[in-house]
Parts: structure tokens; sequence; C-alpha cells
């Protein structure tokens, strides 16, 4: 990060300044251009790589995540037969152990939590039906590998994330396994893809909203960047169905909220994933 | 959530894969360079930077067919190392991860892999990583530093993989603003088993080193350096060309702000 003009320097050196300066300025916009909610511009790649089941890229502004989907077969466990499996991985870049800002103890945890806050998403919205993984009971089932690999993090990685989940799962093909009935061993035919079943009803997505407090009040900054999410007092994660209903609210300790405050937010957080579905689904 | 005891790669029980399938060799293949992604405008009013990897001081790109690398470098900046070597030039640092999805078989990004481990590709190719860039970068100018580069291989197609991430490392270093003596551009031919690798400085005219794997008589790999050197004088064009249109893209910016 090479500190070329006036502005990167005040940020390098206190980043809670530079935005209160920048506020005092300039009323209703963030340093980078946006209005407070607004997000950043989207970009969504599908059918990236050769390798995996589904694939999918996604640019939240400059935060980039590559969402694939493989399958690998397993034994299911004795207490549910007919379930299979589903692990997520969530790499963060290594080039963030470097970074000015990043305090390494706190990027390990992070990409834990995400994987895990991931995977109570698909299992709580019964996105995927355990069910479907199933080849044949008791003998043979798919578990499901979701790897995501941040490529840049600029802040929203849970946005990013499961945006692209979405994505890939749309467009994710399986190859066809039938048992061998004598040797009771799977046959994969690679060439016989069909498509991944899934719920498709239930689109969760996230709005992760960053609290800063400005002037006694609380100014909620949509889709934060890196450097807001640095300087925010709390910050808010609101997944949402189709249905607009509530599947998950995560919200960091630091700012004292009221019922009023949730509801509001949960407002901002409604029109936001409208658009996110709009973009999603053209 | 449970896990399973134990997972099975279902390529092993595959039934229609053809083996001896011989693929097309893809003549005209795709070769994909940018310091950050291509920005579609869609009317947003936010500035935007260009470059890929942004706490990075450069960052890079490479597609080339399949394969695609991502780099970042970070440097020049204080060593921790007190050798000394490092009192009288930079060091240089290269660390290749592979991506879970970069291959048919999946690589368990959270298994463990221990450094002295001998058949270990990632630390074979950062070696040749350091070999083929060792004798383009100005490391006297440096003192008491080091630079990072950090490679990610994000598809791995077989045949291109060092070649693309010694471009990437190159087209970093340019973006990072590290002094070199010249560009080096590498291209890999892969002929029925053997697979040949060229570095290449162009405007030294110059062989920084050549890597091969495989069989071949001395006059064949003759053949096969002439063949990689034409090839990668077309690369360094394109390399060229993203670098400049990158510089007046970044003087327009600075104007418009100014």
């Amino acid at each position: 990060m090479s500190i070329d003009n006036y502005e990167e320097l005040q940020k390098f050196i206190d980043l809670n300044e530079h935005y209160r300066t920048y506020l005092d300025e300039h009323n209703n916009t963030r340093p980078d251009g946006r209005k407070f909610h607004e997000n950043r511009s989207i970009q969504i790649l599908k059918k990236f790589l050769q390798h995996s089941y589904g694939s999918s890229m996604i640019r939240f502004g400059n935060t980039t995540v590559i969402c694939s989907i493989t399958g690998q077969l397993a034994k299911p466990s004795l207490k549910s037969l007919r379930s299979g499996f589903i692990q997520t991985v969530v790499l963060l870049p290594r080039t963030q152990a470097w970074s000015t800002y990043g305090r390494r103890q706190q990027i390990i945890n992070e990409n834990l939590t995400l994987s895990q806050h991931l995977l109570d998403i698909i299992y709580k919205s019964k996105l995927i039906n355990l069910e479907d993984l199933c080849i044949e009971e008791g003998k043979w089932v798919w578990c499901l590998q979701i790897d995501f690999q941040c490529l840049n993090n600029d802040g929203n990685l849970f946005d990013s994330c499961l945006l692209a989940l979405n994505v890939a799962l749309h467009h994710t093909y399986f190859p066809t396994v039938k048992i061998d009935p004598d040797t009771q061993k799977p046959l994969v035919y690679t060439k016989e893809l069909k498509h991944f079943q899934y719920n498709q009803q239930q689109e969760p997505l996230c709005c992760t909203i960053a609290v800063y407090e400005y002037e006694q009040e609380y100014k909620y900054l949509i889709d934060p960047t890196l450097e807001e999410e640095n300087i925010a007092k709390c910050i808010l994660h609101y997944v949402l169905l189709k249905n607009d209903q509530i599947c998950l609210i995560h919200k960091t300790s630091g700012a004292p909220f009221s019922i009023d405050k949730f509801h509001q937010c949960y407002s901002f957080a409604r029109e936001y994933i409208l658009e996110l579905r709009r973009k999603l689904n053209q | 959530m449970e896990q399973p005891d134990e997972c099975f790669d279902p390529l092993q029980f595959a039934v229609d894969l053809n083996l001896s399938d011989i693929k097309n060799v893809n003549l005209d293949e795709n070769v994909f360079i940018s310091k950050g992604l291509i920005n579609q405008a869609n009317g947003s009013s936010s500035i935007e930077s260009k470059s890929l990897i942004t706490q990075a001081n450069g960052s890079s790109f490479i597609e080339l067919s399949a394969t695609k690398v991502t780099c970042a470098i970070y440097g020049p900046r204080e060593t921790s190392s007190t050798s000394d070597e490092s009192y009288s030039k930079c060091l240089l640092e290269t660390s290749i991860k592979f991506s879970p999805f970069a291959r048919q078989h999946r690589i368990d990004p959270l298994s463990v892999q221990y450094d002295n481990d001998e058949d270990c590709e990632e630390s074979e190719l950062c070696s040749r990583l350091e070999e083929a860039l060792l004798p383009c970068i100005l490391l006297h100018k440096y003192p008491k530093s080091q630079i990072d580069i950090i490679i990610d291989v994000i598809e791995d197609d077989g045949q291109h993989l060092l070649s693309a991430i010694i471009l990437s490392a190159t087209v970093a270093l340019i973006d990072a603003c590290i002094e070199l003596y010249d560009t080096v551009v590498a291209k890999s031919l892969k002929t029925n088993d053997s697979l040949f690798t060229l570095c290449y400085m162009p405007n030294l005219a110059q062989v920084s080193c050549i890597f091969f794997d495989g069989e071949a008589t001395p006059n064949y790999l003759d053949e096969l350096t002439d063949e990689a050197v034409k090839q990668c004088q077309l690369l360094h064009k394109a390399i060229c060309k993203v670098v400049i249109s990158d510089l007046k893209s970044a003087a327009a910016l600075n104007r418009k702000i100014v």
C-alpha cells in the first residue's frame, strides 16, 4: 500500500480522524464517493473453473471471492443413513498477514467464523437438503465440499461469499453415480452430468451494516470497505431469505442497540437484498 | 453438523474416463494479463482502484489458456533476517500455494504440510521462480530489505503453470515499481510427455534459465529453444501493451483528480 497523496497519508496516520474530517466537509457521502446506503458495483462471473462441479466469482468493488463446489464420496454415518455431508472452507488471502491494519490473530479467526456461519446458514435455511445428497441409503452419499477463496479482502466478505454460493449452486452439475449391485462399489459416469437439486426458493442473502458513531448518533454504512469495518463501532450481518424472513442476525459488540434500531436496520437490509436478488436473477 | 470419516475421490470410481484420449491441443491459447480485473463500468459514482490486491505494493492476474495465477508483491520492506547477505542486497522470499480447486483432485487446505517434505511441488516451484527472477531484479539497490512474492494458483491445466507463475511475478514486479534490468518472459512447450520451459529477457536478448522434464535429443532441444524464444517475444509485446495502457489510464485518473 503506497502513500502517494495527502489523503492516503492521513488514512495511514489516523483512519478515524480522516473519516471524521471527511464527514464534516461532505454530508452524507463516504470517502469513496458512495452515499451511506449505496453498495459498490457488483460483478458476477459464472462457470469460472474447469475442474469443479460448479463455480463462480464475485466482485464487490475490490473484494474478490471465488466459490468452488466439488463433491467426494463417503459412507454415511450410522445415525442418519440417508444424509450426506457438507463442508465449507473459507480461505482468506495469505497476503492479509502482512497488512498494516491486520492483527494476525484476528484474521485467522475471521475465516473460521465465516466458514461456520455459512455452514449454519445452509443447514438452517434448508438450502441444501442433506437427503438429496444420498446415493444409496446406508452405503454411499455425497460429501459436498464448498471452498471459498478470497483473492482480495476489501471488506464485506460475508455478502460476497453468500452471493457466490448462490450463483455457484445455480449452475452446479454433478456426475451420475450408480451402485454396482455385485461389488457394491460406486460407478461414476463423469460424462453424464445432471443439474444439482437444491432448494431454489430459499435464497439466503446477506446485508452487512457497519455502525459508525458520528456526533453522538449512529450512521449506518451499508456494504463497508475494509477501512470502514476497522473504524466501525460494531458490525451487523442480516441474512434474509426470499420471503424476507430473517435467517441469521449477527452483531458484534460495541454499540448499544435498542429494538427499534434493529427494525431500522432490517428495513435497510430488505431494500439492499432486494437489489441483490435483482442482480442475481439477471 | 457431522463430518465424514473418510472421503473418496469420485474419479477413482470413474467408469467413462478416457485416459488414452489425447486432448486436442488448443493452438490459439488465450492469454490474458492484467494488473487488476477489468472493471465494467455500470454507472456507479465510486472511484475504484483497478488493482487486484489492494494491500499489496504490486499485483497481477495472468490467464494462459486454462491456467489462472494471481501474484502479490510486498516490498521492499524491512527484513527480519540478520544474515550477512542481507546487508548488501535484497532478499527474495517466494511463496506459492495451490487453491483447493486448482486440479482434478481436491487439495485439502486444512491438511498440514511439513517443510521438509521432499516431494513438495510448491517448494520446487518456489525455487524455480527464484532462479528465474534473480538475474533480473536490481537487488543491490535495496540493501537490508526483502521482497515477498506471494502466488496463488487458482487453476492449473498441467502445461503452463511455471510460465504463468513467472509472467505473473514479472507483471506484479512492474506494478510494484521495483527496479528491473529487464522483464522475464517465460514460455512452456509440451511435446508428448516432456515439458520445456524457457525464461527469456527480450531486451537484453538473454535466456535467464531453462527447465526441462523429459527426453529429447540435443537437436530437438535447439528447435524447442528457438520456438520458445519466438513465442516469448510475442508475450513480451502483450506485457508491454498492458503496462503502457495501465500507465496511461493511471495518468488520466491523476489528471482528473488534480
